[in-house]
């Protein structure tokens, strides 16, 4: 008859039950884990993106409001130019006057505007660009074409 | 015969012990894994609802006329709004989200510059803070 060993190891149904139910509860556990951690830096870089534009758009906002009274205060080009400083550029287009300036770069973001203004001194915005720094080149990244 | 039966016995004791104590620790570990995780969506969550929210308001200021009572039409007379649970305006005892807008409103030569920071906060805990700036002219014309 053939001798067991002191430390025989027996697998029997129980065992291995419960062996199949720690092992997906580990795994289950895990994943949900780092789901929860990839969800938690997307809402975190989300939230970062949009306070950026906001403090952007503040910045140009703000920008404009000195566009606006620089452009009723004075009487010549020369004289917004001299009010609005070097951040402006001012350029004559016939009898239109347009004026582009960009906000400060916040995290790769800045708003460039360009405002029209006329014979009457009436401003309109005629781009409120938003720019971004990081830049996806189309042969670097794979697209799936379907 | 019989002291080989309790040597058995013993063996089968010792090693349903030690899968029975193996299986409680690693129990332990697995809902502590899963309760992290629920904390963390919990956070997201909020934290989604307090953008949404801030920009809501954001977004609001700009489209109002600039002056003192169309700002505070917007965000109250105490510059707080209270939210439930079911993102709806409620009052101070049922709030869970609380909105407080705080604001500065420059009058300049022509139109006003009004900016400030748009805080979200639940219970004591600040979620979400943006900044808004708004420039209100008598009259600016917007080419789409």
């Amino acid at each position: 008859m053939k001798k067991q060993s002191f430390f025989s190891m027996r697998l029997n149904g129980l065992s291995v039950i419960m062996m199949l139910i720690l092992l997906c509860l580990t795994v289950f556990g895990v994943l949900s884990l780092v789901s929860a951690n990839a969800e938690l830096k997307l809402s975190q870089k989300n939230a970062s993106h949009i306070a950026s534009y906001a403090k952007c758009d503040q910045d140009a906002q703000k920008m404009l409001s000195e566009v606006y009274n620089a452009v009723q205060k004075s009487r010549s080009m020369s004289e917004i130019d001299e009010i609005l400083g070097t951040d402006f550029a001012i350029n004559q287009d016939d009898e239109l006057v347009k004026i582009n300036f960009n906000t400060p770069k916040i995290e790769l973001i800045s708003i460039s505007v360009e405002l029209t203004v006329d014979t009457a001194k009436k401003l309109s915005v005629t781009k409120y660009q938003i720019n971004t720094t990081a830049t996806i080149s189309p042969n670097q990244t794979e697209i799936w074409q379907g | 015969m019989s002291s080989g039966s309790k040597s058995k016995a013993g063996i089968f004791l010792l090693e349903f012990t030690i899968v029975l104590l193996i299986f409680a620790l690693s129990s332990i570990v697995s809902i502590r894994l899963f309760a992290k995780s629920a904390e963390i969506q919990a956070t997201v969550s909020d934290t989604d609802q307090a953008v949404v929210y801030a920009q809501s308001v954001a977004e609001l200021l700009k489209g109002c006329v600039g002056t003192d009572e169309s700002i505070r039409q917007i965000v109250g007379q105490s510059n707080l709004m209270y939210f439930n649970q079911n993102q709806q305006i409620c009052d101070k005892e049922n709030a869970v989200f609380v909105i407080s807008t705080d604001y500065k409103s420059n009058l300049l030569e022509f139109g006003s510059y009004v900016f400030g920071t748009i805080n979200v906060s639940k219970g004591d805990a600040l979620l979400y803070s943006l900044p808004f700036g708004g420039f209100y002219p008598p009259a600016l014309e917007v080419i789409p």
